[in-house]
């Protein structure tokens, strides 16, 4: 279930979504949702190996909250995303983001010096890093494109992401 | 790998090379003359580059800097030319860019062709020596593979052939730092 603070405020979350043009939610589920969707989440990914795009795995995910589905409008398709070290996402063509509602639920914690965070940039190129931070949902409206920073050595473990996307 | 060989086999070798033309000239310049490049970057003000593609530092281009005036001079050297066109088959103008990279722990670049306008031949003259545990190695790829990997090796000038199909990368630092002047020639 999603946290229940941020249910009753609904209305402000679309509010600042509109106005700023994207919104992070800090502690977005509670506890037990949180550990069956990471659960859930232990099927094997595919790994995808281009390496001028990216290299990292993936697997589809079916996620349907209607919560999340109230504040964006409409039903949003999930697919799940793994990167360990040495796997990376980077912009360019292939990367390049339809117009659209773009979510991004951090289901691991990490640290920025290792790597594996996810960047938004906006049509005039400013970055939105998301959080590194695990059970926090970044929305983001409209974005041009994205990236996974490159998982470097320093890195302890898998960055897992869930990813969500719904045209305007 | 180029060598002191004849300088039929230095173009064969780099023609024929594979996953693209490259070559590696060992001990391209004496020992001094490398510690005094070597001496001097480090004297340079390097800044931090970091994108989805890379994190590095950089020097601005040295092309015009005193310190480096001896490497540009032999760039720029007729013999310098005639050498790379026996060795490569490709003509080069004076026209290079030159600035010096310097990659520490956790540094990379990943992989990208270096295409360009102009860009003919990409270099890296190693300024010092990294060992397969340390990495750093410039790593040229193959349908998404890794199929040459060549260790910084310090004195030593890689080159290679910029084209559509000169995939490489820096392989990430893990301990220790790759100083190096890299570049390219111009047609």
């Amino acid at each position: 279930m999603v946290n229940p603070w941020y249910v009753r405020k609904e209305q402000e979350i679309k509010s600042v979504l509109e106005r700023e043009g994207f919104i992070i939610l800090f502690d977005f589920l509670e506890k037990e949702e949180l550990k069956e969707l990471k659960r859930r989440k232990k099927s094997p990914a595919k790994k995808v190996n281009k390496v001028l795009q990216g290299v990292y795995a993936e697997s589809s995910f079916s996620w349907h909250d209607g919560f999340l589905q109230k504040i964006v409008g409409r039903r949003i398709p999930w697919k799940a995303m793994e990167f360990s070290r040495g796997d990376y996402l980077i912009r360019n063509d292939h990367t390049s983001l339809k117009k659209g509602t773009y979510a991004l639920f951090n289901l691991d914690e990490g640290d920025d010096i290792s790597g594996g965070y996810a960047v938004f940039l906006d049509a005039e190129g400013n970055h939105l890093r998301v959080p590194s931070t695990k059970n926090a949902l970044t929305i983001v409206k409209n974005p041009k494109s994205w990236y996974v920073k490159y998982v470097n050595c320093l890195s302890r473990g898998k960055r897992r992401f869930l990813m969500g996307s719904t045209r305007n | 790998m180029l060598m002191a060989a004849s300088k039929t086999s230095h173009r064969v070798s780099f023609t024929t090379a594979k996953p693209f033309p490259y070559g590696v000239i060992s001990n391209f310049l004496p020992k001094d003359k490398i510690h005094q490049l070597l001496s001097s970057l480090k004297q340079e003000p390097f800044s931090l580059k970091d994108s989805d593609l890379f994190t590095l530092w950089q020097t601005g281009e040295l092309k015009e800097n005193p310190a480096f005036s001896l490497l540009i001079e032999k760039f720029q050297s007729k013999e310098w030319k005639q050498q790379i066109l026996e060795m490569t088959g490709i003509k080069i103008s004076s026209k290079i860019y030159l600035f010096g990279s310097l990659y520490r722990k956790t540094n990379h670049l990943l992989p990208h062709d270096d295409r360009l306008e102009g860009r003919k031949i990409a270099f890296i003259l190693f300024l010092n020596t990294l060992s397969e545990k340390e990495g750093g190695a410039l790593q040229l790829f193959q349908r998404n593979k890794v199929a040459k990997k060549i260790y910084p090796q310090q004195g030593s000038l890689a080159l290679f052939e910029v084209s559509e199909k000169s995939i490489h990368s820096i392989e990430e630092i893990h301990s220790g730092e790759r100083w190096a002047l890299t570049g390219w020639f111009y047609g």
